[in-house]
């Protein structure tokens, strides 16, 4: 009688064999007292080992934690500090916070009105100079012109009373005469 | 309704671990922790014989999951992985008992390990059922490591040949014949301590 190799006995004592095999086998088994024998041993080995249930009442749940606690300590790290202190922060007070949040602006904000303003007024004052400047030099070109006008127009009115003074003698000539004629 | 919606958003293994390993996601690790934490403490407790030394071990298991979550290969099954690696965590600390000279029988033979009984057997039921499994711990801690893994795999932790094979590495006959081994030799180590007692 040929003996099923002993890996196959394997399948069928932990119900791994097809059933077409496993029916084999069994009528094998039925046949074969040798056989019967090695596989009752087997049987007996495997049910003796099934007395070790090492698992004990007293033995505390693992903990997992320090894994992620671990892992999430090492982003941390990375991360910003700021993160770090508001992700472990059980409970925030948000009215504190805006408090704070709105006084912090408002500093922001006066600072910064503070620097506009300096850089504003720095701005001015030096448009101010220049057109105090420009102011100066037009007045200045204006006083030259008006007095270039004023010699000109002495000028003009000199000559014109050079003439006046030509033109009544000889208008009283002509009158004087006229008026002979016509006595 | 609710089993095929559980079945729906409920992530495979391999899911979980792809999330751990391009996420970290803390609640995919949780979920392979909440699974397999058992399986791998029967595991190691059983390969070790030292129920504190395999609860440090399975810790230091997942540990190493997530250490090692890049080298996570997508397309391979979760749980061969995590066997390996447990597994490979008990050869060390077998190599490191050994090296200290320090004998599994010994711890065997503390406080560290409890076995379970029936409750509703007698007393005298249950020192008997206690002594007999004393008996297969110490045995099975004699066996070779390589008989024993098998052993442990298939009749305690219930992996098919296959799923055994491929944890090991190794072709499923060979497995196979290591059991017929492992089987014979458990056998005879049991009846030497049954004639001893």
């Amino acid at each position: 009688m040929k003996h099923p190799a002993q890996e196959e006995w394997m399948d069928y004592l932990y119900d791994e064999a097809p059933a077409n095999e496993r029916a084999k086998l069994s009528a094998h088994l039925a046949a074969c007292p040798e056989c019967r024998e090695r596989v009752q041993g087997w049987k007996q080995t495997m049910t003796t080992l099934d007395t070790w249930q090492p698992i004990t009442k007293t033995a505390p749940a693992f903990n997992w934690f320090p894994v992620i606690r671990w892992a999430a300590a090492a982003m941390l790290m990375v991360a910003l500090g700021f993160g770090l202190s508001r992700a472990t922060t059980p409970q925030v007070d948000v009215a504190a916070v805006q408090a704070q949040v709105r006084a912090e602006v408002a500093a922001e904000l006066k600072q910064q009105m503070t620097a506009t303003m300096v850089e504003f007024t720095a701005k001015q004052d030096k448009l101010r100079v220049e057109d105090q400047q420009q102011l100066v030099q037009t007045l200045r070109q204006m006083e030259a012109q008006r007095l270039a006008d004023l010699a000109s127009l002495r000028y003009d009115m000199e000559s014109l009373a050079m003439s006046a003074q030509l033109i009544p003698a000889t208008d009283n000539e002509r009158l004087t005469a006229q008026s002979g004629n016509s006595k | 309704m609710a089993t095929i919606l559980n079945t729906l958003f409920t992530l495979s293994d391999e899911q979980a671990m792809w999330r751990v390993q391009q996420h970290a996601d803390e609640d995919a690790f949780a979920q392979l922790v909440h699974r397999w934490e058992q399986p791998i403490r029967n595991l190691c407790v059983r390969m070790t014989g030292d129920l504190h030394k395999g609860q440090d071990l399975t810790q230091e298991a997942f540990v190493r999951v997530f250490e090692k979550r890049q080298l996570y290969q997508p397309d391979a099954k979760f749980s061969t992985w995590l066997w390996r690696i447990a597994l490979n965590l008990c050869y060390d600390e077998q190599r490191r008992i050994k090296r200290r000279s320090e004998t599994a029988m010994e711890n065997a033979e503390g406080e560290t390990v409890i076995e379970l009984v029936a409750d509703d057997d007698s007393p005298v039921e249950q020192a008997e059922a206690g002594e007999r499994a004393a008996m297969v711990r110490q045995a099975l801690l004699k066996l070779p490591e390589t008989y024993r893994t098998v052993l442990v795999l298939r009749h305690y932790e219930g992996l098919k040949f296959r799923e055994i094979a491929d944890v090991l590495d190794i072709p499923e006959g060979t497995v196979k014949s290591r059991m017929v081994e492992a089987l014979g030799q458990m056998e005879r180590l049991l009846q030497n301590d049954v004639s001893k007692i």
